[in-house]
């Protein structure tokens, strides 16, 4: 006691004035604080919330931001929209009816309005299923027909579900009115989601504030109208975030089923946005698993949801796997009266409903939607699939790319791994930070927050649907606050292509100058701005010659041969739309610039990005041919002007900066495409070159339009153009100092491509790039190519990936045919379907195809089976290699990579299976020259070395010492790596991620230090 | 010629009184199994096959009895009985751990680093896997302690932790209350304290002992760093002569008669790792090589003057030699032995006077033996603390009963499947650790009169200094020889 009297006194006196001296009394100070807080593990006593403050209906506003937007049927007769908020309760809107509308025929008057209600009411079969019929002055959006306001019928109707069926009435000309709707007439406005419409009437934007004044609402009954405030607050309240995961106890090789697989974990998180720490964490597991138990923790489940109230709920593939799943199981056990209740409301029943996903530019996916009614559902894996191009989305795959880090990965596992997974609870749960802490990395949460506010779309669409609906919510904005009418278009999904932009022929090579690059900032946008393109501009040559419009004055002719009108007759939409666009996004940077604030600066990020994206995907919408809206018009127009534009730059450019001009160096254009043009202005001086592109950038802006505007942004230096659309170079923003290396096109990160492409290509543009070492670059290929040859490559740079999608595909292919071969071997740890199965190419026999050759990694490791290098380096290395070679080396000298010196040693592995391997018979042979050991050539049959290399005793020793010296090193540092992955040194590391660089690496070490040591134990018998 | 008064010595004031120096036998004074401890025999224990998690796993068996009745010990003081709380509540794993209760709980302790060396990103580069630590230190403000059992972590958080020198592997209790944060808020830690020394406690013969200045001398040197002579054979002849002239002394030929009369009661050389430093080509240089074919290159040069040197001690001393970091010897702990052969001592008529041993390794000398190291294991706790003290560390590693905690998280060794050779179930009479910067000395004293000497033994080739240790008495001395400047 003596001593922790001592110790305490140090500690008093070192201690500064504002590091609190933690003596035993302050602690026991703080423990009566702890103790007279609730025993609750892992803060559970901060589940509910706050209670919400009493409001009085008829004074007090209420605040709220605004999270979904849905509709509700069941409440009455009238439709029923639903928000939900942060401060609680969802807010019933009624009153708020689905409308359209159709032309107005010639020949109908004012006064046939009571008699249309009526037919189309009979018809429809329901009384009061059209409520109301107006005439309106409202015009089309489509084409330019003078500044008249034709008149339109506004048909109200009382359900959103009977819109259609009128709607059809009149699109499929089934109206006899009179002779009036003779034939199919376009309806307007009809085929907008009725969320979206009430939201854009409202003028409510996603994840905004909504203020509803006094009087305006009753508490808990259906509100009165709402009338919103769109107050752009830079903050959001702080959303809580429940991160979760679920496990299950799956069986040998089969994907878990919830009709019989329990859940045996599931692990919660909850964290209040912009904290680092989570306030909540809890795991529930279970640990027989017995089927009562299983429903026990399903009302966990249930409890923990309703009891902390997420208002966003995060997770890994929790759509396509987590929340079906415990849906199901719940159904399988005959619970679900009482778990499926994942909604913020009481009495409906969540429920999955299989989706399908096609978009443009996401391509098509199969998905699960899980309706949740008030919260926010955010998959990352969904998120990764939509804005990020990776390798593999498997989380350990996102999270090492992302956050640095592997996480352990324990599918396949054996029961053991099962079993630890639910007793181990606490390290799990500490994993499952990770998608939470992958969110935060990519501020998907504070990203996609602005792009609903910039678009006014709900929140959820971001991830349930494709670009569209965030033009289209734009477009109903704009175009009703100007009496326009969209018309509901039936896509045909017509393949008509047209001209996409110009690429100006490039001059490959590897320049060794820096090289200029003029990008014209937002380049579609602008020129849609700059020439008027809009919708509502259109003009054909009829309407030109009935009002006898004015080229160049009244309309112009773009050079795709359409006609606009200008400015000067009207204001397209679309340009407005932009304009506003691009404007809110200058302010967002200008505040960002001034913003101090992490989290504030976060938010106008995400902002800004989300007006830029927004901006860009105007012109697709107008492009889509099976869009909401196409209009090819506009959108060949803008890319014939792209094209004009890139072509006029490069001769402006030229002819200004040329020797003739009094210049010093030609200017030559080596390469344009889309929106950019590179320049070798010829001279050697990064300062000079910088000065000259920024200057022809402005010369250049001067013979265009406004708001046109051609920016000089980079330099690259050095820079390799291997073909269009492919190049790598050096990125210069100032002199001082690069900023990046920057490829493009050269595609690395394709799946079927082994990692040792990969890794060769981006070392070769690294060292001729960042090093300017080509020479070193060729040393480099020639070194990994013999390594390969030797079989030094690491396994996991070979490994090749392939989804096991479907057992019966029509061709052979190597994946399936290995997981067939490994179902033989051990059923058990054979992969199953869905998963990504790794294999190798090994050498087979002569005349094999391809998919005989593959060979699961581990079982090559294991029997020492030799792989097929020739494979690696014909079809893997080759291709790519000579590709960046090439423009440097010339095609001769590229191929000399791939033959000569070192390509003469050669090691192949002595399989110990397999073949002649059976009538084999090992001998130990000689260190030193590999003579087979006998009693008479050398101190016994385990001896190291025969009687002639004797003398070299000393020298082999090493060797083999260094060998195993490396080899134990390296079983160390990896094996004990794998232990700080998994969070735990009294564990066996049982992780099976083939994903991590260190899984084959390890098992290797393993094999090598085993063996390294046997050969060591030789030299014991030897005399020196 | 070798002048003698080129070499002075330091001794102590009383010198040793003349005897005849016993040859070493046996004195079985150290517990069956310890002697031998750090042999690997057999294919089970040679094997790589197991995981790191064994060791661990034996390590907390071993020390958590140990341990927990230290801190029932230490913590039963009614001090750390609070009124409302009530007496320190003993958990047995730390998962169990109830929040807000006073508790105490034994683990190993997890030293979560963010400078620590990271394979992962080693890889990314291209030459990992020999990567020299390119710092002295890795610890940084951002480290975060954590305790683990089989059943789990936990991250403790509280000033006390400051105070203590932690490495990863060491075996604690901690007292204190998990906080709403589910972090463990410290008040106090407990280690294991010095282990016993003997079944039967020989504290009578120890006091006798004291008194009697009697018994016989160790000599400990180490890092003797004999390299190839091209290197720079200015500084080698300077080394040699040195050696030369440690060789004459032990042997009783130079010195005055008091030195020799010391030198006959020298009964052993301990070498404690480094002789040799013979550069290792790595695998990254060999793959420079334009042959594209792996190639080394022995220089046997030194390997023969040392082995010259060893025959000569080997006539009057018996020579222990461990081997060390730069030796021609597997570098994972504990590094076996290296092949008798090699010193040219096969068929030797003085074989049983020269013995290559492990490292560490016990030797049965003096009263409860003598633990020595080439160094490494306090090298690498050096590079993980706050601290430069680094006879602190030493001590810090009898009061853990463990030589060397960072085992296997940084410092490599053999994945031991069912025991923890490094885990002391003894307290050492002398504890060396070889190839230190400077030469330190400190009596360790445990609560049942257990005495270690322990001493840090500084570099040959760069402070020419030789460490005596009487192996009764404790008592230690340097003695440093020295070639005088420019004479070559």
């Amino acid at each position: 006691m003596t001593k922790k009297r001592r110790l305490e006194r140090e500690a008093t006196i070192t201690s500064t004035p504002n590091v609190k001296s933690s003596s035993f009394a302050d602690v026991l100070e703080k423990l009566k604080h702890e103790s007279g807080d609730s025993q609750s593990e892992g803060g559970a006593k901060e589940w509910p919330r706050p209670a919400p403050p009493t409001l009085d209906d008829s004074r007090d506003p209420i605040f709220f931001q605004q999270i979904d937007v849905e509709d509700a049927y069941g409440y009455g007769s009238s439709p029923t929209l639903r928000m939900f908020g942060i401060t609680e309760c969802p807010r019933h809107v009624t009153d708020f009816l689905p409308y359209f509308y159709v032309p107005v025929p010639r020949g109908f008057y004012p006064s046939d309005l009571d008699a249309l209600k009526e037919l189309i009411n009979s018809t429809l079969d329901s009384p009061d299923g059209l409520r109301n019929v107006q005439i309106l002055p409202k015009r089309s959006l489509w084409g330019y027909r003078g500044d008249a306001k034709p008149v339109f019928l506004k048909l109200t109707i009382s359900d959103p579900k009977t819109l259609p069926k009128v709607r059809g009435l009149f699109e499929r000309g089934e109206l006899h009115f009179r002779d009036l709707f003779p034939e199919p007439i376009t309806t307007y406005e009809s085929n907008i989601p009725f969320i979206l419409r009430f939201m854009v009437d409202t003028k409510v934007v996603g994840m905004n504030w909504i203020e509803v004044p006094g009087g305006k609402y009753t508490l808990r009954q259906a509100s009165r109208k709402v009338s919103t405030c769109q107050i752009e607050l830079d903050q959001n309240s702080s959303l809580r975030i429940l991160s979760f995961d679920i496990e299950c106890a799956g069986r040998k090789g089969i994907f878990p089923e919830p009709e019989k697989d329990p859940v045996i974990q599931i692990a919660n998180m909850v964290t209040r946005q912009g904290d680092s720490q989570p306030f909540i964490r809890n795991v529930f597991t279970l640990n027989t698993c017995s089927h009562i138990v299983g429903s026990q923790v399903l009302e966990h489940e249930k409890e923990a949801d309703m009891l902390v109230d997420p208002d966003v709920i995060i997770g890994y593939n929790i759509s396509g796997f987590d929340l079906p799943y415990l849906l199901d199981r719940a159904k399988a056990l005959r619970v679900d009266s009482k778990f499926a209740f994942l909604g913020r409301l009481k009495g409906i029943k969540t429920q999955t409903k299989d989706a399908h996903f096609s978009s443009k530019a996401y391509g098509q996916r199969d998905t699960k939607e899980t309706i949740m009614e008030g919260r926010i559902q955010l998959d990352v894996l969904q998120y990764m699939q939509r804005e990020q191009k990776l390798r593999s989305y498997t989380l350990n795959a996102v999270c090492a790319h992302f956050l640095g880090e592997q996480k352990e990965d324990l599918q396949n596992g054996t029961p053991e791994s099962r079993r630890r997974l639910a007793v181990y609870c606490l390290k799990v749960a500490w994993m499952r930070i990770l998608p939470q802490r992958l969110m935060d990395k990519l501020m998907c949460l504070v990203n996609y927050t602005e792009m609903a506010r910039v678009t006014g779309v709900p929140f959820n669409y971001l991830l349930s649907k494709g670009q569209q609906i965030k033009v289209i919510s734009q477009l109903f904005r704009k175009a009703n606050s100007d009496d326009y009418l969209v018309p509901s278009y039936k896509g045909d999904g017509t393949d008509d292509q047209y001209e996409g932009a110009t690429v100006i022929e490039p001059k490959k090579g590897y320049y060794d100058v820096p090289i200029a690059t003029l990008d014209f900032s937002s380049l579609y946008p602008s020129i849609m701005m700059a020439h008027n393109l809009c919708y509502t501009t259109l003009l054909d040559i009829e309407t030109i010659k009935r009002m006898e419009l004015v080229k160049d004055v009244d309309y112009v002719q773009t050079p795709n041969n359409d006609y606009f009108a200008t400015v000067s007759r009207r204001k397209g939409l679309l340009p407005t739309v932009l304009e506003d666009l691009l404007s809110a996004r200058k302010r967002a940077k200008a505040d960002l610039k001034k913003e101090t604030d992490p989290f504030k600066r976060a938010v106008l990020d995400g902002r800004q990005l989300a007006l830029k994206i927004s901006a860009n995907s105007v012109y697709g919408f107008t492009g889509a041919t099976i869009g909401r809206l196409p209009c090819l018009a506009i959108s060949s127009s803008v890319t014939a002007y792209g094209r004009e534009m890139i072509e006029k730059t490069k001769q402006e450019v030229e002819a200004e900066y040329c020797i003739a001009n009094g210049r010093e160096h030609d200017a030559e254009v080596i390469y344009g495409d889309t929106d950019s043009v590179m320049v070798k202005f010829g001279s050697r001086d990064l300062e000079t070159v910088m000065a000259l592109g920024a200057e022809a950038a402005d010369l250049v802006t001067t013979k265009f339009v406004k708001p046109i505007k051609l920016e000089f942004e980079k330099v690259y230096f050095p820079y390799l153009l291997i073909s269009k659309k492919r190049y790598a170079g050096l990125y210069w923003t100032k002199p001082s100092h690069y900023d990046k290396m920057d490829t493009k096109g050269i595609e690395t990160v394709r799946r079927d491509n082994c990692r040792l492409v990969q890794t060769v290509i981006e070392t070769c543009l690294h060292k001729m790039l960042i090093e300017r070492d080509v020479g070193g670059a060729e040393e480099y290929v020639k070194q990994t190519i013999s390594d390969l040859l030797q079989n030094k490559i690491d396994m996991s740079q070979l490994v090749i990936t392939k989804a096991l999608s479907k057992t019966d595909y029509a061709g052979k292919q190597a994946h399936v045919e290995l997981a067939e071969r490994m179902k033989t071997r051990d059923a058990g740890s054979a992969p199953s379907l869905g998963d990504r199965v790794a294999y190798v190419i090994v050498k087979g026999m002569k005349g094999a195809a391809a998919y005989e050759k593959s060979e699961d990694p581990l079982y090559v490791l294991e029997n020492n089976v030799p792989i097929d290098t020739k494979y690696y380096l014909e079809n893997q290395l080759s291709k790519p290699l000579l590709r960046i070679f090439e423009p440097i080396l010339g095609e001769h000298n590229a191929n000399s990579l791939l033959s000569g010196d070192h390509t003469r040693s050669i090691q192949i592995a002595t399989p110990t299976v397999g073949g002649l391997m059976k009538f084999a018979v090992k001998t130990v042979t000689c260190l030193g020259c590999k003579t087979p050991l006998t009693l008479k050539n050398s101190r016994g049959p385990n001896a190291a070395v025969c009687d002639n290399c004797r003398p070299r005793l000393g020298e082999l020793y090493q060797k083999q010492l260094a060998l195993a010296s490396t080899t134990q090193v390296s079983f160390s540092r990896l094996w004990t790596q794998c232990q700080r992955c998994q969070g735990s040194l009294h564990q066996d590391v049982l992780c099976t991620s083939k994903d991590c660089p260190i899984f084959y690496m390890r098992k290797k070490s393993q094999k090598d230090a085993n063996d390294s040591i046997k050969v060591l134990d030789r030299f014991q018998n030897e005399s020196w | 010629m070798v002048l003698p008064a080129a070499g002075s010595r330091i001794l102590s004031k009383r010198l040793p009184p003349l005897a005849c120096s016993p040859l070493p036998k046996p004195n079985n004074n150290l517990p069956s199994g310890v002697v031998d401890s750090f042999i690997l025999s057999g294919e089970t224990t040679k094997s790589y096959s197991h995981q790191f998690a064994n060791i661990y796993f034996a390590r907390l068996t071993m020390l958590k009895p140990v341990v927990l009745k230290a801190a029932e010990t230490k913590w039963k003081d009614h001090r750390f009985t609070l009124p409302n709380i009530g007496k320190p509540v003993s958990i047995s794993r730390v998962l169990d751990v109830v929040k807000s209760q006073l508790c105490y709980v034994v683990g190993t302790i997890y030293m979560d680093m963010p400078l620590k060396p990271n394979v992962l990103v080693d890889i990314g580069k291209e030459h990992w896997i020999v990567a020299p630590p390119s710092r002295p230190k890795f610890n940084s403000p951002q480290d975060t302690v954590l305790l683990e059992d089989e059943s789990g972590r936990i991250k403790l958080v509280g000033e006390p932790l400051m105070r203590l020198r932690l490495v990863t592997g060491v075996i604690m209790a901690v007292l204190g209350v998990e906080t709403s944060a589910g972090e463990f808020q410290v008040v106090d830690a407990c280690f294991a304290g010095m282990a016993p020394q003997g079944v039967t406690s020989l504290r009578s013969s120890y006091s006798e002992l004291e008194v009697d200045q009697d018994g016989s001398w160790v000599a400990f040197i180490s890092g003797l760093d004999i390299s190839s002579s091209d290197v720079q054979p200015g500084m080698d002849d300077a080394l040699d002569m040195r050696l030369q002239l440690l060789v004459e002394y032990l042997k009783g030929e130079t010195g005055g008669p008091q030195d020799q009369s010391f030198s006959a009661q020298c009964s052993a050389l301990i070498v404690l790792g480094n002789s040799l430093d013979i550069p290792r080509k790595s695998q990254d240089d060999l793959k420079n090589s334009k042959r594209y074919n792996s190639q080394t290159t022995w220089d046997p040069a030194p390997l023969r003057r040392f082995t010259r040197s060893l025959q000569e001690l080997a006539r009057s001393v018996t020579v222990h030699i461990l081997p060390g970091s730069t030796d021609p010897a597997p570098s994972t702990l504990p590094q076996q032995p290296m092949p008798k052969a090699m010193f040219g001592f096969e068929g030797f008529p003085e074989s049983q006077v020269f013995m290559s041993e492990t490292n560490p390794v016990w030797l049965d000398i003096g009263a409860w033996g003598v633990l020595a190291t080439s160094g490494q294991t306090l090298d690498d706790i050096f590079k993980y603390v706050d601290s430069t003290d680094r006879m602190a560390m030493a001590c810090d590693t009898l009061l853990w009963r463990h030589i060397a905690p960072t085992c296997p998280d940084t410092l490599w060794c053999y994945p031991f499947f069912d025991r923890d050779p490094f885990v002391l179930s003894h307290s050492p009479s002398v504890y060396a650790i070889g190839n230190q910067p400077s030469f330190e000395s400190e009596l360790m004293r445990g609560p049942l009169g257990e005495m270690t000497r322990v001493v840090l033994v500084p570099k040959f080739s760069e402070t020419g200094q030789v460490v005596i240790v009487n192996t009764t008495s404790l008592a230690v001395q340097t003695i440093r020889f020295h070639a005088t400047q420019g004479w070559a």
